[in-house]
């Protein structure tokens, strides 16, 4: 625990609310404005594509009156604010096709930041330039946060965006509240002590539940704090504080400094492909290599180079479910070697029990490598004539070095969502640029919700 | 633990199983419930309790279940929170020495809760919490003492999943979605010490109490976790305790009970406080008529940090100023939920007599000696002792009668002698003759 931490007159959550108001009042920076649709964008298609999963169905069953109905992206019918939160930021992140700030301790920040605001900025008709404040602050908020407890966080085997994500998605709902700073603090200490999400869960329904609670619970955070509700304003800070149960090196520099200045949300990253993130050079070169190997029979062995969080994260040789497989570098390589495409359809539960893909699965064998930095890997394919496929790379698709444009962005929304919603790419791409304009979200809103289906004459 | 079973899985078993529940086991479950039902239904006028009744319902919520405070009918995870926060006010609840944990006050309003909405037997409730505080407590005994050390705070860490065990009892969840409540439950683990003294430890007991019947519901509609989400690698165990004892968690589950060993907080203010409390009053007992004491002096080995702390703003912090404690009980003879209410906390602060710690040695937290000084006497002394520590009162107690409708009676007035009457020999009723008994007055 850092002394500064502990020792300063004013909180760090007090800190933490009085920057949150101050650049409420700015415009954002022209670039990060950007960055914010692109992150929006981003993030709407994994949110509409995975909105009938069966685990979202199972948690929108708990559907008991409806209060304040609001819009599940991707869904026709309307929920309460609790339960929609929990729906939209589940089925944003329950793909891992969402986005990923490395060095904040893999941090998934859209999926939290789209379910804590989207709800309250259509029941309190703020602008599109507000919710798109509120949504890059919740976001900047969530990596910082993630930042201060780095490294060790992550390490220890929590996710990040789930402990922090009740603090961040408090900061969000305050925004859109219009909350002042003592209930700014309130909301963000009552969001502290709503933590969770341990990495056991990985693999599971409850990873991308950990997303939609943790902005459930900023969102009864923030709420609370408005009808004058408290909790510790130094709950954050202090031997036995939030943070130090949290990390063994917990610091407030990364949290505060430059707040509102440096934006942290630049760096943010978009996903190429459906699974975690640490496989994704990996995949990169299997797709690779994939024209070359021919006949996957004749493959006798595969050998997978790579940094050694592959195997911390993702060191499952045999998967049992499409959502496991995620979490399998094994799998990951060997569908994309076998299908030259990483889609949707590769992590599907039918593609984890096919033969073939099982055959080649059972081959690849992870070789950890100190020496390799997060975006590096190297691939062999070892053929059974005894030659050899090798590539190496660094920087995959998706990556801080090689981000998805803003076209390739546009094509993956339009790819994940226009099947559901029934919209063309472009109507949704339209509503989430045109947010700095608008006069409200009724346009995004409209453009996340199904189309009715005409009836054929 | 048995065979290639986990802590987690073992825990889920019995929580759905029919092991036999000894009456003694029996009775101290349904003197939990009575008293943490009396001091939800005392907390009916508290501004707090309303505020965040209001908050939960505007998110949405349908009318179900009834929430004891506020005579409002919600959804049962919200019922369960508000509930769970309203009887944290009184602070007048369980502890458990051992696992560090007032397991009552969150595994009771999520078995009520969900009681209510399945319409079960009482008898079916007391079942429930005797299993989910069983199954809470042997966790927290299992993580502690490094789990609370380190700023966990037990009661709601190990108590949330407790309710989701209790709650899932009450759902007839099988052994595979039990172990999927406990998952659920374990992974939303939240709630730290440094919440103590605000308003804040209040509200994230209710939280635990909510999350409890949430994964329960979850689980109870095919939602998946954590197979091992104790045990596991980066499971509950490992996140929070530093020597996580799993194998002690599952041994003898069913034969032995810890919650035989839950004890009745003689003080309504932090369980720390309770065996120097008990010292100052025995030393008051032995004060002529109409002295006036100047100073106590507290002595013992390394007391915790928040000790020292002695400003007091509300009657969160009172309850865990030693020095606000101290003084209430040499006044007033009693550090009772009166000793705590709004009213005194409005005008001037009470900072007589003073109250010094002395520490006397290095070691583990503890306290030895009171030494009071009063006007014109010799100093008086009292070594500190834990002979509060007496297991939870029988239904039938006298005691237990009387400490319920204190609670009780400003809120339910004529009826509430037919209530205490109800929980304290419950019968073969049903949960909701409760509710319809106490909504006749609220």
């Amino acid at each position: 625990m850092s002394d500064v931490l502990g020792a300063d007159s004013v909180g760090v959550l007090a800190r933490l609310a009085d920057d949150l108001g101050r650049v409420r009042r700015l415009d954002l920076p022209e670039s990060v404005e950007h960055e914010a649709l692109r992150a929006l964008l981003n993030i709407v298609g994994p949110a509409v594509a995975s909105s009938s999963a069966t685990s979202v169905e199972q948690v929108l069953t708990l559907q008991q009156g409806l209060g304040r109905a609001v819009i599940v992206p991707g869904r026709s019918q309307r929920y309460g604010l609790y339960l929609a939160a929990i729906g939209t930021g589940m089925a944003a992140h329950l793909d891992d096709f969402d986005d990923t700030h490395l060095e904040s301790g893999n941090m998934h920040v859209g999926s939290v930041a789209l379910a804590a605001t989207l709800g309250i900025a259509d029941v309190h008709g703020v602008s599109g330039r507000q919710f798109l404040i509120a949504f890059a602050l919740t976001c900047e908020t969530l990596i910082r946060l993630g930042l201060a407890l780095a490294p060790s966080h992550h390490g220890e085997g929590w996710q990040p965006s789930s402990t922090c994500g009740p603090i961040a998605a408090a900061a969000g709902v305050g925004l859109l509240l219009g909350l002042d700073t003592a209930q700014m603090t309130s909301a963000l200490a009552l969001g502290s002590t709503r933590m969770l999400g341990q990495r056991e869960a990985l693999g599971t329904a409850a990873k991308s539940f950990h997303a939609g609670k943790a902005a459930a619970n900023g969102l009864v955070s923030a709420t609370m704090a408005a009808r004058g509700l408290s909790a510790s304003a130094s709950v954050f800070e202090g031997a036995q504080g939030v943070g130090a149960v949290l990390s063994q090196g917990v610091q407030p520099t990364p949290l505060l400094e430059g707040f509102g200045r440096e934006w942290h949300l630049l760096s943010n990253t978009y996903k190429a492909y459906p699974c975690g993130v640490v496989a994704h050079p990996g995949i990169d070169i299997a797709l690779f290599l994939s024209p070359s190997v021919g006949d996957l029979s004749r493959v006798t062995a595969i050998t997978y180079e790579c940094h050694p969080l592959v195997k911390e994260l993702m060191d499952r040789p045999e998967p049992s479910s499409g959502l496991e497989a995620r979490f399998s570098a094994q799998h990951v390589v060997s569908a994309a070697l076998a299908r030259g495409e990483l889609t949707l359809a590769e992590l599907s539960d039918e593609m984890v029990q096919s033969p073939p893909v099982q055959q080649l699965r059972s081959l690849v064998r992870l070789d950890p490598n100190g020496g390799f930095d997060r975006e590096e890997a190297a691939l062999t394919v070892h053929m059974d004539d005894g030659h050899r496929l090798y590539h190496r790379l660094r920087g995959p698709r998706g990556s801080v070095t090689r981000p998805l444009t803003d076209e390739e962005l546009k094509q993956k929304t339009a790819r994940l969502a226009e099947p559901i919603l029934r919209r063309g790419g472009e109507e949704i791409a339209a509503a989430v640029f045109g947010l700095p304009q608008a006069a409200s979200v009724g346009a995004l809103l409209v453009a996340l919700t199904p189309k009715p289906l005409t009836a054929s004459r | 633990m048995s065979g290639a079973m986990g802590a987690s899985e073992e825990l889920a078993r019995f929580g759905c199983g029919e092991a036999l529940i000894p009456d003694d086991v029996r009775a101290v479950a349904t003197t939990l419930i009575a008293n943490y039902l009396a001091w939800t239904i005392s907390a009916a006028a508290n501004p707090e309790v309303a505020r965040l009744s209001a908050a939960l319902v505007s998110l949405g919520s349908d009318g179900s279940v009834s929430t004891a405070a506020t005579g409002e009918m919600m959804g049962p995870i919200w019922a369960a929170t508000v509930n769970g926060a309203a009887a944290a006010i009184a602070d007048y609840g369980d502890f458990h020495p051992d696992a560090a944990m007032e397991v009552g006050a969150v595994v009771v309003p999520a078995a009520l809760a969900v009681g209510e909405m399945t319409d079960c037997a009482y008898a079916d409730l007391v079942d429930a919490v005797a299993v989910g505080a069983e199954v809470a407590l042997r966790i927290g005994m299992g993580l502690q003492p490094s789990h609370g050390t380190r700023g966990w705070d037990a009661s709601t860490t190990c108590g949330g999943v407790g309710a989701a065990i209790a709650a899932g009892r009450l759902l007839r969840l099988d052994p595979e979605r039990m172990t999927m409540a406990v998952a659920l439950g374990a992974t939303q683990a939240s709630g730290v010490l440094a919440s103590r003294g605000t308003l804040g430890r209040v509200l994230q007991r209710g939280h635990a109490a909510g999350l409890g019947v949430e994964s329960a519901l979850l689980a109870s509609v095919g939602l998946t976790g954590a197979t091992a989400s104790i045990e596991g690698r980066r499971g509950l165990g490992a996140l929070t305790s530093r020597e996580p004892a799993f194998a002690a968690m599952v041994a003898d589950l069913g034969q032995t009970w810890g919650l035989s060993d839950t004890v009745l907080k003689p003080y309504a203010c932090s369980w720390e406080f309770q065996s120097v409390i008990a010292a100052a009053l025995r030393v008051r007992s032995r004060l002529p008529e109409g002295a006036v004491v100047e100073a106590v002096d507290v002595l013992g080995t390394a007391f915790p940090p928040d000790w020292t702390q002695s400003e007091v703003l509300d009657e969160f912090s009172a309850r865990f100023s030693l020095a606000y404690c101290l003084q209430s009980g040499l006044r007033d003879g009693a550090v009772g939920p009166q000793q705590f209410s709004a009213d005194r906390f409005a005008g001037a602060g009470n900072d007589n007599p003073s109250v010094r710690l002395h520490p006397i040695a290095d070691g583990e937290a503890g306290l030895e000696m009171l030494k009071v000084q009063v006007v014109g006497c010799p100093v008086m002394t009292e070594v500190v002792t834990d002979d509060w520590i007496r297991p939870a009162p029988d239904p039938a107690a006298a005691g237990l009668r009387s400490r319920l409708e204190s609670a009780v009676v400003p809120v339910l007035g004529p009826l509430s002698g037919a209530l205490v009457d109800l929980l304290l020999d419950p019968g073969d009723r049903r949960v909701r003759d409760i509710w319809r008994l106490i909504h006749q007055q609220t």
